[in-house]
């Protein structure tokens, strides 16, 4: 039954996407739309059963894909793995997803090719599903492509737009390269275990059978794995592709851009921890701290960025990406249930802080830079307390939920003397504070500097953002005092330490927040912004490195018009030179040559004829006397 | 039965359109109906074979076997094994789209059918064949209205003219097959030595069955011999770097249905004669020197893709992703094991229905632009929505998105291949599998990077006032090749043991390899 639950959830998506694209009445009439909501509100149904049945619903069910020993009795499988982690996971896709859907039937309302979204939309929470749901590394890599390709065909859906396309192509592309490494890893692990097997592969390194060798290799095979996630989780250097991707509707960038896609890297590697956990040892644990300080790196520097941004949608990017930042610090400390619980938080607080400016952006009539708005609070209020409860969450004040998942994450850093990286993440919270708190002032207090008339969003978008803020303020405390879902407990082996706020740690990291909002006040509360400029003019070398983002979209850009293009242009100056000229030409012009010769000794002149008819008896004469002579 | 019914229902339709005039459209309509007709014989035939193939049984189903010429050994001799069921489906399904696709030609319709539905004849003669003599017979009939086609009904390619384009494919295919023809040759003569002397022909009785010839025992000299000769006649049609540069060309200067079955089916009989006479005749040559091609065919996906990225006529960046898309298929072969194989089966399926689908769509816009540069087009997809999806989806499937044939089968080889180990045969050295296996892919992000590039450029971006008015595919009969080839790469794709496991049978009854690397995997 729970096997058959957990296939039902996994295909029902899909369902919806595929009746939308074959039939196009249905995709054009005003039910189409909700036979997509229907299918991800059939995930939140089941994701509810599976979590409250406990063990019981534990289940693991596969089908052969296709039938090739790839290990012990195995081929390449497809299969539905329901467990702890994955029950969490499909709670996150489940209900964050459906609210998201519902704003989106709002959003996306009046759109001539609503239908077309959803249908793209639905296609999207199918892949999803699979990598929550996956039970081997060949699958989660088939899922892991489908999620994108159907984050580039949702970025790039405004396809009259050739930045929103070039944003889809660039996520899709640079997604790619890292999959290049992902898939490398999974074929290292497999050479090493034999399986592609979660379990089995878990069961083999536990059991200690590689050498010495083979652990350096895990390693490698370990760090090729992560390299995957960094492309999904948008790390540092793969950070690029998310912020562009903001040139999707709204609903996509809250789905997808902040929820659940961008968090799948991070799941992964909760999903394979067995792959990380051994690389603890002295010898051979390089692995962990390259994924702890990448998170670390992401996290300073995409707060940093996230600071002088004008576009609201741009800030919540920065700061995904950022907070990512904080996720895969705790991977590298070895937190991962710590890693799982701000996951869950952040999937409800950061779908909750876009889908708010989603309703800003609506109400502005798609106005996005933060200094045409102003004054917003009064116009839109229930965007305005909604967009205040995920912003105290996500700046992490208590009770609100992200203090609770952020703080463990500082705790499992200082359990593991990681005091540099504990550093940089106290210094990513009031950079956090200080760029949530420069958007909320910038958006909701003082006087309107645009030209709209603003007004607040209807029911059905404001009933989510309602739903979403509740959830921001409870789910970090019943995650942390075990009322709701144990979060530690509840998550069995991924638990390595069970870990308590530290009261110490806590208060400083809060009055760093707590610096940061006053800072932010300071400067963005004049309702001429003449301190904003005043700022800006006293810093123009930071201000500018920060604008371009430290450079690295030109160096990529310089990476691919010089060196790739120059690479492909020398390949076909070879084809059309050596291979089209040489390798065919040559034989080509020899064939003609030798032709061209012998053709004058046909040229019609019956003396040449004669002349050679004469020599010819002359050579087989003597021929035949020397033959004779012998 | 099954095999006489999809070789001769093309066969007749083509004798049969010499006595059907052409005089105005209604004549026209009734001779594209009659090509038509005959080519879904040849499609629900190969898919009952498909269908009724019965997996562990005999080796090769649906046999016919007519004596013809007793004194040389020729007989008129027809079957199916689990590849040739691949490769004849393939087949079928590509020239049932292309006739439709061909509605599109307005001039000459009749010869135009003639020759079609004469080059399909051909291709399914060298699928069906187990006669040798037959095998090379057909391959040459698939030639010769290849050549007519181009040079008749083509267009330009670049700065290279149809006639160019044409001589030059046909130049190379005729060389390839005369080393194929020697290799061939010495088969029938050793291999029939080699029957007579195990007792099962008569003395000086000679016999060109392959069945027969598939058991005779060769020595390993004679197979190191003479592989190379057969691998490098095939080699020219596959088409392996460097002897590729026919099929760009040809592929761009050819008609849609003829790029389609040019593309989709005639480069897959080069990969196929290497399977029937290298593999399964002579399969210590084909250990011995494959590590080679596993070297080679890097150069291949690699190559062929940094050059398709290089290229602004969209004929040309499928033609050359079309020769890197073949590196995985001569990847697959390499590695001598059934994963492998198989994989490199399916993927020529699947490259054949994919690329059949790229060409059936530019001929769709080209009709009308007059231009195939893809810094000319842009924002077609307001125009032709139902035309522009279908080549999203087509570039999505060629850059090995799952769900599609394309990847299930691309899977297969890289899997196959990281495990396996190339020896470099005359130099004692060992390229291990994971080398080759790094390009491979490698090569899937090249592949993305054109084919995005390329969907951006042709159909994405502001609506260009220049192609206001453009036709989409709105009628059923204009959709409906799109629509089959592309529930073909999906069915196939979402659940590829519906073929994969056909393959898979015929891939393990090949002549085993002692001592392959991957015989546990056999």
């Amino acid at each position: 039954m729970t096997g058959f639950l957990a296939w039902l959830t996994l295909i029902a998506p899909l369902g919806a996407a595929v009746v939308l694209t074959i039939l196009p009445g249905l995709r054009r009439s005003s039910l189409g739309p909700l036979v997509a909501v229907g299918s991800v509100l059939l995930c939140a149904a089941t994701s509810l059963i599976f979590w409250m049945g406990g063990k019981s619903t534990d289940v693991e069910s596969t089908w052969t894909w296709m039938d090739f020993a790839t290990g012990a009795g195995r081929g390449i499988e497809l299969g539905v793995l329901v467990d702890p982690l994955s029950k969490m996971m499909l709670l996150v896709v489940g209900w964050v997803g459906s609210a998201i859907f519902l704003f989106a039937l709002g959003y996306m309302k009046g759109d001539p090719s609503i239908g077309r979204f959803f249908a793209k939309f639905a296609l999207f929470v199918f892949s999803m599903l699979g990598i929550v749901l996956s039970t081997n590394f060949l699958m989660i890599f088939v899922f892991w492509e489908l999620v994108g390709a159907s984050s580039y065909l949702l970025i790039g859906y405004y396809v009259d737009k050739p930045s929103a396309v070039e944003a889809g192509k660039k996520a899709f592309l640079t997604n790619r390269v890292a999959d290049f490494g992902f898939l490398l890893g999974i074929l290292m692990i497999w050479n090493l275990t034999g399986s592609f097997h979660f379990g089995e592969i878990e069961a083999a390194v536990r059991a200690g059978k590689l050498s010495g060798a083979d652990a350096g290799q895990l390693a490698l095979a370990s760090f090729l794995i992560f390299v995957g996630a960094m492309g999904k989780s948008a790390q540092i250097p793969f950070h690029v592709w998310l912020p562009d991707a903001m040139e999707g509707p709204t609903p996509v960038s809250a789905l997808m851009h902040a929820a659940t896609m961008v968090a799948a890297g991070v799941y992964m590697v909760i999903r394979v921890f067995f792959c990380f956990e051994p690389l603890g040892g002295a010898d051979w644990g390089w692995a962990p701290g390259f994924v702890a300080w990448t998170g670390g790196f992401t996290a300073i520097l995409a707060a940093t960025i996230a600071l002088v941004q004008r576009d609201i949608k741009k800030v919540l990017a920065y700061s995904t990406l950022s907070q990512l930042g904080y996720m895969v610090m705790a991977l590298g400390a070895g937190a991962y249930s710590i890693a799982m619980f701000h996951l869950t938080t952040h999937a409800f607080f950061k779908g909750l802080l876009f889908l708010c400016a989603g309703s800003v952006i609506h109400g502005c009539h798609h106005e996005q830079d933060m200094f045409a708005m102003g004054g917003l609070r009064k116009k839109m209020p229930v965007t305005f307390w909604t967009f205040t409860a995920g912003m105290l969450a996500l700046t992490g004040i208590c009770p609100f939920a992200g203090f609770w998942s952020k703080d463990l994450i500082l705790d499992a850093l200082h359990a593991k003397h990681l005091a540099g990286l504990q550093l940089a993440a106290t210094a990513t919270a009031g950079l956090t504070a200080l760029y949530m708190s420069r958007a909320w002032f910038l958006t909701f207090f003082g006087e309107y500097r645009g030209h709209a008339h603003p007004h607040e969003s209807p029911k059905v978008m404001t009933l989510p953002l309602v739903f979403l803020a509740a959830m921001s303020v409870v789910i970090g405390v019943a995650g942390y005092f075990d009322w709701l879902f144990p979060v530690q407990g509840y998550l069995g082996k991924w638990t390595m330490q069970v870990l308590h706020v530290n009261a110490s740690i806590a208060i400083v990291s809060t009055g760093v927040v707590l610096l940061g909002y006053g800072i932010a006040w300071a400067i963005y509360t004049r309702p001429t912004l003449d301190r904003a400029e005043a700022v800006r003019a006293r810093f123009p070398a930071v201000y500018d490195l920060l604008w371009n983002k430290y450079y690295f979209d030109d160096f990529y850009l310089w990476l691919v018009r010089s060196v790739q293009q120059g690479i492909a242009r020398v390949c076909r100056a070879f084809e059309e030179n050596v291979i089209v000229k040489g390798l065919v030409g040559v034989p080509v012009g020899f064939t003609t040559w030798v032709a061209d010769r012998s053709r004058r000794l046909q040229a019609g002149r019956l003396n040449f004829y004669a002349y050679v008819f004469v020599g010819g008896v002359t050579v087989l004469l003597l021929f035949l006397l020397a033959v004779g002579a012998r | 039965m099954l095999s006489l019914i999809v070789l001769l229902a093309p066969a007749v339709g083509c004798f049969l359109l010499f006595f059907m005039k052409e005089r105005d459209d209604a004549d026209r309509e009734r001779i594209r109906g009659a090509a038509t007709l005959s080519v879904t014989a040849s499609l629900l035939a190969s898919f009952w074979m498909w269908l009724a193939y019965d997996t562990g049984g005999e080796r090769y189903q649906n046999v016919v076997d007519v004596s013809w010429a007793p004194s040389l050994g020729i007989g008129f001799r027809l079957g199916t094994d689990g590849i040739s069921i691949a490769m004849v489906v393939l087949t079928s399904v590509v020239i049932w789209a292309g006739c439709y696709v061909s509605r599109s030609i307005k001039d000459r319709v009749k010869e135009h059918y003639i020759l079609l539905l004469a080059l399909v004849t051909g291709v399914f003669g060298v699928f069906l064949s187990l006669d040798l003599f037959f095998f090379y017979f057909f391959y040459e009939m698939a030639v010769i209205p290849m050549y007519l086609l181009i040079g008749v009904w083509g267009s330009r390619a670049a700065q290279y003219s149809k006639e160019y384009a044409t001589m030059k494919l046909t130049l190379y295919l005729t060389t390839g097959a005369v080393f194929a023809l020697v290799g061939l040759l010495a088969v029938y003569f050793q291999g029939s030595e080699a029957l007579q002397a195990a007792g099962r022909l008569q003395p000086g009785e000679r016999t060109f069955d392959i069945r027969l010839l598939g058991e005779a025992v060769y020595s390993a000299g004679f197979q190191k011999a003479w592989f190379p000769v057969v691998f490098l006649g095939f080699a020219c049609i596959v088409p392996m770097w460097p002897l590729h540069s026919w099929s760009p060309i040809g592929h761009a200067a050819a008609p849609s249905s003829v790029s389609m079955l040019h593309a989709g089916v005639l480069m897959k009989l080069g990969a196929y004669g290497i399977l029937r006479l290298g593999f399964d005749v002579l399969p210590l040559g084909a250990q011995h020197w494959m590590g080679w091609v596993a070297v080679l065919c890097c150069m291949n996906i690699l190559y062929g893709g940094l050059v398709a990225m290089a290229q602004r006529d969209m004929k040309f960046i499928i033609g050359f992703s079309s020769s890197s898309h073949m590196g995985y298929v001569l990847l697959g072969l390499s590695t001598v094991g059934v994963m492998g194989v198989s994989g490199a089966v399916f993927l020529m399926f699947a490259h054949g229905i994919m690329t059949a689908l790229a060409f059936g769509l530019i001929g769709w816009f080209y009709d009308q632009t007059h231009t195939r540069v893809v810094d000319d087009l842009g924002g077609m997809i307001r125009q032709m929505p139902f035309v522009g999806t279908c080549f999203v989806i087509m570039a999505m499937a060629s850059a090995g998105l799952p769900g599609f044939a394309n990847f299930a089968s691309e899977l297969l080889v890289i899997v196959g291949a990281w495990k396996s180990s190339f020896p470099l045969a005359g130099t004692g050295l060992s390229v291990p599998g994971w080398i080759p296996t790094i390009a491979a892919i490698w090569g899937i992000v090249i592949s993305a990077t054109y084919l995005l590039r390329a969907v951006r450029d042709a159909w994405f971006g502001p609506s260009n006032p220049r192609w206001e008015g453009l036709e989409d595919a709105r009628a059923f009969r204009h959709r409906l090749p799109f629509v089959g080839l592309i529930l073909v790469l999906t069915l196939t794709g979402c659940f590829p043991r519906t073929i994969v496991d056909t393959i898979k049978d015929g891939v393990k009854r090949l002549r085993p390899i002692p001592s392959a690397p991957e015989e546990a995997q056999r």
